[in-house]
């Protein structure tokens, strides 16, 4: 009896063993796709970087974040081997179209994935993927452009010479789109935003009145005074010399003279670095020949869409787009971030600039117009870039020949998706 | 009363007479044979592992870098070189550049293939990727910009060349620079002791120490109790264990120090542009990496010796058990 007693011990030990050992074995496999980190590719390298990771990471999200410049082409590489980022941020919407039109981008609205009402036009262009046209991409960050940058201590100057512009067209295999925001500029100061938005949406040629006498002023201003300025701006990096206060305070390389005002987006205080509280800002109109009153806006912004749509993404999607994640992040940010958000918070540091900054970005009384180049397909904007530089090169100030080649190339990108909504 | 309880308790549980006595001894030799022979080996094994992996990994991780940069820095001179000496319009970039930025291309891809730092550092070959590609853009064009009134575009195109290859953060030599501090630094960890190595060491050792004490306390018994004065069984079982504990240990000391030695040359290497001491850097590295390969084989004759020694230890108490008191 005692012994049955101890068999039957024994047997219902091995027996809760085995369930136990079936219970372990038996536990379903971890999911790594929903496990593994988000993954962010952006724009941003440096303290702009580590404010974003902070940002991210003081909400707990599990992300993995790669910044660099040349993020087109890491984009792509990552696409073709089949492993995108979950979330890129990127300002060329261009490009994103592209990969919305071969349906690798997820749709954004009525998922709530952000609030509609909080972005008005232009921020949420929209664009044709293979289930029609959606947003695929929600500005995260923006910037004010058409502004003049000067020294705030020398006082707003009254006329720029093309030897004191501070211009640089260089950027880490980006080149010359320094050059494209001055005729972009000139293209909305002098024909307006209507002509504007044709022109960015494939509708008006390049070889159009408008765009010919925008390119013709940027050269007659570039090239008034000898062969430096054109030279300088072909030399220099947008960013300055490494380790300098950008080009309006750090100087120039190839010149000892300096600079007095630099025709660049809101985004340039982060260039100067120390002396980013010492820089005011103007509206360009004044310094842009041939025109006379304002008659908008240039703004740009690094958009966020999403390649994956994994809970965990959307999440962190969710929290960039949002007015709470747009106010921390403006919060906690050492240099002013701007937000296209209309509930957002005033960015850091609070100052009189900053303040007029965040006005203009809101005030519609002026129609906002999309950077142009920003929103073409990639092939036109990258032409629209060399252009720019070769033009600068060159000799003359006639610009149809390089007119001529980019309107063969947008000629050929007829076929490929444009954009809507660029102006609003 | 409870004094007399424990005394019962004991004289139950632990008697004290010489078969109990040799019987908890045996079982104090198995015990610490299993701990001992397993911490050993295991303790063993991860030291004598890390030379493998260097070779088939890192090593290469980080020799990959450093003909990366080195080539990339040549081509890069030969083109500059070109450019001052008034031979673009003529052979373009050069032949030794051509020459060296496909040596840097080779280098690239197989630190693609091989790069040690997981998902960071696969992001990382990535953008360097991208960037020398940018970088030979840059330098390719300014070679197809032919003549002096295209000579703004060629400087335009050789200062975007050097701005992607050197500028602070975001240039391919910084980056490049940062993925090197950060494979010597996973070679560090890789080479160095951790802390569960260390543990791991101290319990093979002392397991080994107790087990010869026990191996003393087993023959002491067999000697005053039962008039043995020798047992060559626990003689062989007392050699080994000294034996085990002192050689392993000075192999893996020695195979440490030769690590050490790894690390140091390839971070002599890491260092260096000049291409004679990285080729002397790469051979310390292999003729270290190769000298530990005799330590690394000689696992299977520890195991052997762990397996003899116990064997020997209990074989000789349970045949003296068996021998003096199995026929009761």
């Amino acid at each position: 009896m005692i012994r049955m007693s101890r068999l039957r011990r024994v047997l219902a030990a091995a027996a809760a063993g085995a369930v136990l050992a079936g219970c372990v074995g038996g536990q379903p496999p971890v999911d790594e796709t929903a496990d593994r980190p988000v993954t962010v590719l952006g724009p941003w390298t440096g303290t702009q970087e580590d404010t974003f990771e902070e940002l991210l990471a003081g909400e707990g999200f599990d992300y993995v974040y790669q910044g660099t410049a040349a993020q087109r082409e890491v984009l792509l590489s990552q696409v073709l081997a089949g492993t995108p980022p979950d979330i890129v941020i990127m300002p060329n919407t261009g490009e994103l179209a592209e990969y919305a039109a071969e349906g690798l981008l997820e749709p954004l609205d009525g998922r709530g994935l952000y609030e509609p009402d909080q972005y008005d036009a232009p921020w949420t262009p929209r664009a044709t993927g293979e289930s029609g046209e959606h947003v695929y991409w929600v500005p995260v960050r923006a910037a004010l452009k058409s502004i003049v940058w000067y020294r705030a201590a020398n006082g707003r100057p009254e006329f720029v010479g093309a030897r004191e512009w501070c211009m640089g067209m260089g950027d880490d295999g980006a080149a010359g789109w320094p050059g494209s925001d001055w005729i972009e500029d000139l293209v909305l100061q002098t024909a307006g935003a209507r002509t504007y938005a044709r022109w960015a949406r494939g509708e008006l040629e390049w070889t159009a009145e408008p765009l010919v006498r925008a390119w013709t002023a940027w050269g007659e201003l570039m090239k008034s005074d000898g062969t430096g300025p054109a030279r300088w701006a072909l030399l220099n990096d947008y960013r300055g010399a490494a380790g300098e206060e950008g080009l309006l305070f750090g100087g120039r390389v190839e010149t000892e003279e300096r600079c007095v005002a630099e025709h660049q987006g809101s985004f340039a205080r982060d260039l100067y670095g120390e002396a980013a509280g010492r820089a005011d800002y103007a509206p360009s109109t004044a310094y842009l020949p041939g025109a006379t009153v304002p008659r908008g806006r240039e703004v740009s912004g690094d958009f966020a869409a999403l390649f994956d749509d994994r809970a965990k993404a959307r999440e962190v999607f969710r929290f960039l787009a949002s007015r709470d994640g747009q106010r921390v992040w403006a919060a906690s940010s050492e240099s002013p971030v701007y937000s296209a958000n209309s509930a957002r918070g005033m960015p850091r540091p609070e100052d009189a600039v900053t303040q007029r900054i965040v006005r203009d970005l809101e005030d519609t009384a002026l129609p906002r117009c999309l950077d142009a180049s920003d929103v073409m397909p990639p092939a036109v904007r990258d032409a629209f870039y060399n252009a720019a530089l070769q033009y600068l090169a060159a000799d003359g100030l006639d610009p149809l020949p390089w007119l001529r080649s980019i309107q063969k190339v947008q000629e050929f990108e007829k076929r490929r998706p444009w954009m809507t909504g660029i102006c609003g | 009363m409870r004094a007399r309880l424990r005394r019962l308790a004991r004289a139950l549980l632990f008697p004290e007479t010489v078969k109990y006595r040799l019987l908890r001894l045996l079982t104090a030799v198995l015990v610490l044979g299993a701990v001992g022979s397993t911490a050993l080996l295991v303790s063993y094994d991860k030291v004598h592992r890390v030379p493998a992996e260097l070779q088939a990994r890192s090593v290469p991780a980080v020799q990959d870098a450093v003909a990366f940069r080195t080539a990339l820095l040549a081509a890069d001179e030969q083109a500059h070189q070109s450019y001052v000496n008034g031979l673009m319009d003529t052979v373009g970039p050069g032949e030794r550049y051509r020459q060296q930025s496909g040596a840097a291309d080779q280098a690239l891809s197989r630190l693609s293939d091989r790069q040690i730092e997981g998902d960071d550092g696969r992001r990382v070959v990535e953008v360097l990727n991208v960037l020398h590609k940018a970088y030979q853009d840059a330098v390719y064009e300014a070679a197809y910009y032919r003549g002096a009134e295209n000579r703004p575009m060629r400087e335009q195109k050789l200062r975007e060349a050097e701005v992607v290859l050197g500028r602070d953060l975001t240039g391919i030599v910084p980056r490049l620079t940062e993925l090197q501090r950060d494979q010597l630094a996973s070679i560090e960890d890789e080479t160095d002791v951790s802390a569960a190595e260390k543990a791991g060491w101290i319990a093979a050792e002392s397991a080994l120490l107790l087990l010869a004490l026990v191996l003393v306390l087993a023959w002491r018994v067999l000697w005053r109790s039962c008039g043995r004065l020798f047992s060559g069984w626990l003689a062989v079982a007392l050699v080994l264990v000294g034996v085990l504990g002192a050689v392993p240990l000075a192999a893996t000391y020695d195979t440490q120090e030769k690590l050490d030695a790894v690390h140091t040359a390839l971070v002599r290497v890491d260092r260096t542009e000049e291409q004679n001491r990285i080729d002397d850097g790469a051979a310390t590295v292999r003729d270290t990496i190769a000298s530990t390969s005799a330590a690394a084989r000689a696992l299977p004759w520890v195991a052997a010796g762990c397996g003899v020694a116990v064997v020997c230890a209990a074989g000789g108490l349970l045949w003296r058990l068996y021998d003096d008191y199995g026929r009761d």
